[in-house]
């Protein structure tokens, strides 16, 4: 196996390049479902997303006000993160800046862009909102996410069709691999019009998981079955 | 060890259809940025930066490209030939892949439609695709979208990749053309300015937006790349954890970049600096530079001349950069008189020679995002 060394902060830090990092835990949301690795819980879910993300949000016990100021698409990414993240404490493990976040979704902010966009459409009726604006950027839930869990690495969000598994795999590994980055959040979150998907995955480094763990697209497309 | 190294670039602005005209429109200190009544972008006068549509569409109708494309997608596959040209990188190559940054891209479409584009064009994924299929690209193009930082992390993973041995050559090209859309919001913001924005000035009230696009071509080939030398030392993003639309007042995100790239060295010979001429986002940088000690280091911010160009933004600056290395020239920050940042910083009020070798680009957004990254030119061996 090739070895590779690299030098940060006057320091060599030198290993085997293998595949070392693991998918140490993921969350769902899909209709009706919330799951984790350890755990599943059934929502009623009937047309109506909004009171959908408001059960899993009260479901968690948490008091964070800020959360039903947030659009759709933030609400579905935060709440994902919430799951996956309550017991985790990122905090003691990792310094702020050693957790990357990596996002990826089809619509980009869409659904809201369409919100923001209806208010501009007549002359009369004009009334563009900051706090409607605000959320036109796909890049904002991994605002949201940081300042919830006190994330301050690297953050790419990237528009792609498909979530494309095999990419970011590789992607996050060479970013664990080659920059100060001990763990990263991969997430995947879209929102369209009701339809939905959210999933985040913890990728954290270990010499000790089962082969299914170990990060790869085909696990990772794996675990999303 | 692999490099990556600059081929080539195009910058289409308010201020010209190539870098060269652009630069040039910079080194005479001309802006871009003109106070009209724009009824397509909004119901009042305010000052934008751009881009002459005629001079589009007959360097549209030059390539034959004039209707079945947007003009966003005009200006990616204008900048992307531009690029090429005299470059011997081969983009229907396997080891070649682009990367498309863009906040909204095709957005107007939402609202204006009379040509009839499937509204699946709106799809940012979408317009890369378009792009891809022009120029016969093998590899699906990569979007980036991360508001004001999108240019820089896409120059920055366009690096990554290549030095990851990925790909041999990567064409990163970035666009945003203004749109009511984002008129309106920056304006119910209340953060635009009344008059041509004045980065880090004391009296700056607010930026100015503007119509931008541009393209550069990276290879780790350095006989294809362009001489000078220029290549990609590394980059960093952060995030400040602290506000989704409001700078952070420590700086923090955009500190941990700066301290990430630079660790401690004072090695570099100008920033070429977000500076939006928002009272708070200025005040940001000056904070996170002044946290690294650089507050002696030449900076500067060409908002003045262009305008926020979004998520061209990065890319456009970053030419600029390229141009000041190639010519050993530091350009001016238009519109700046007075300092009046919380921190003193050593903003460059005249363009003056100098050595310029090593250079840090920053970017901050919101969502809370700070990017940064380092170019740097080898001397002849």
């Amino acid at each position: 196996m090739p070895l590779f060394c690299l030098k940060r902060n006057g320091k060599s830090k030198c290993g085997i390049m293998d595949n070392k990092y693991i998918i140490s835990d993921y969350s769902i949301i899909g209709k009706g479902v919330v799951k984790t690795d350890r755990e599943r819980f059934e929502f009623p879910y009937e047309d109506d997303d909004g009171k959908f993300f408001k059960n899993i949000y009260k479901r968690l016990e948490i008091d964070y006000p800020k959360f039903y100021k947030m659009d759709r698409l933030s609400k579905l990414a935060f709440l994902t993160a919430e799951y996956l993240l309550k017991d985790k404490n990122l905090p003691e493990k990792y310094a702020p800046d050693e957790v990357a976040m990596i996002f990826s979704n089809s619509n980009s902010s869409l659904d809201t862009d369409i919100k923001h966009n209806n208010s501009i459409l007549r002359k009369d009726k004009y009334f563009p909102k900051p706090a409607v604006f605000v959320y036109t950027l796909p890049n904002i839930l991994m605002g949201e996410i940081s300042i919830r869990h006190i994330i301050r690495g690297e953050n790419t969000f990237f528009i792609t069709e498909k979530f494309d598994t095999v990419f970011f795999a590789d992607y996050v590994i060479n970013l664990l691999n080659k920059t100060k980055h001990k763990a990263c959040l991969l997430g995947r979150a879209d929102y369209m019009e009701g339809e939905f998907e959210s999933v985040l995955f913890l990728i954290e480094q270990s010499n000790n998981a089962p082969k299914e763990r170990l990060m790869t697209g085909d696990n990772l497309m794996r675990l999303l079955d | 060890m692999r490099n990556s190294f600059i081929a080539g670039d195009s910058i289409i602005t308010s201020l010209g259809f190539s870098t060269n005209e652009n630069f040039r429109n910079l080194i005479n200190g001309n802006t871009g940025i003109k106070t009209g009544q724009y009824d397509y972008l909004y119901p009042e006068e305010f000052p934008a930066s751009l881009i002459d549509r005629k001079r589009l569409e007959e360097h549209a109708a030059g390539l034959g490209i004039n209707n079945d494309y947007t003009a966003f997608e005009q200006l990616l596959i204008i900048l992307i030939t531009d690029a090429l040209k005299n470059v011997t990188v081969d983009i229907t190559s396997p080891r070649t892949l682009i990367i498309i940054s863009t906040t909204k891209g095709n957005i107007d479409l939402l609202k204006n439609n009379p040509e009839g584009f499937d509204s699946e064009r709106v799809h940012l994924w979408k317009s890369a695709q378009i792009i891809g299929n022009y120029f016969k690209s093998p590899n699906t193009p990569l979007v980036i979208s991360n508001a004001c930082i999108s240019g820089i992390l896409a120059l920055n993973t366009a690096g990554r990749l290549i030095k990851w041995g990925k790909y041999d050559n990567v064409v990163v090209a970035g666009a945003d053309i203004l749109s009511e859309f984002v008129v309106s919001g920056f304006q119910s913001f209340l953060s635009l300015s009344k008059e041509v924005c004045r980065p880090f000035d004391k009296d700056r009230t607010g930026l100015s937006l503007g119509d931008g696009a541009a393209a550069v071509v990276l290879t780790s080939d350095e006989k294809t790349a362009e001489k000078p030398l220029i290549e990609i030392v590394t980059g960093s993003g952060s995030n400040d954890a602290n506000h989704i639309s409001g700078p952070s007042r420590t700086g923090e995100g955009l500190y941990i970049v700066i301290k990430d790239i630079l660790n401690g060295s004072r090695d570099i010979d100008f920033i070429s600096a977000h500076g939006t001429a928002t009272p708070y986002n200025d005040d940001m940088e000056s904070v996170a530079l002044d946290r690294n000690g650089l507050n002696d280091i030449p900076v500067n911010s060409y908002k003045g001349y262009i305008g926020h160009t979004l998520g061209a933004a990065g890319i456009i600056e970053s030419i600029f950069c390229f141009e000041s290395m190639r010519r050993d020239l530091l350009i001016k920050t238009f519109g700046f008189e007075n300092p009046g940042t919380v921190k003193e910083i050593n903003v460059i009020d005249e363009n003056k020679p100098a050595a310029v070798n090593r250079v840090l680009k920053t970017a901050s957004g919101f969502g809370g995002s700070n990017a940064a990254i380092l170019f740097e030119k080898k001397r002849k061996v």
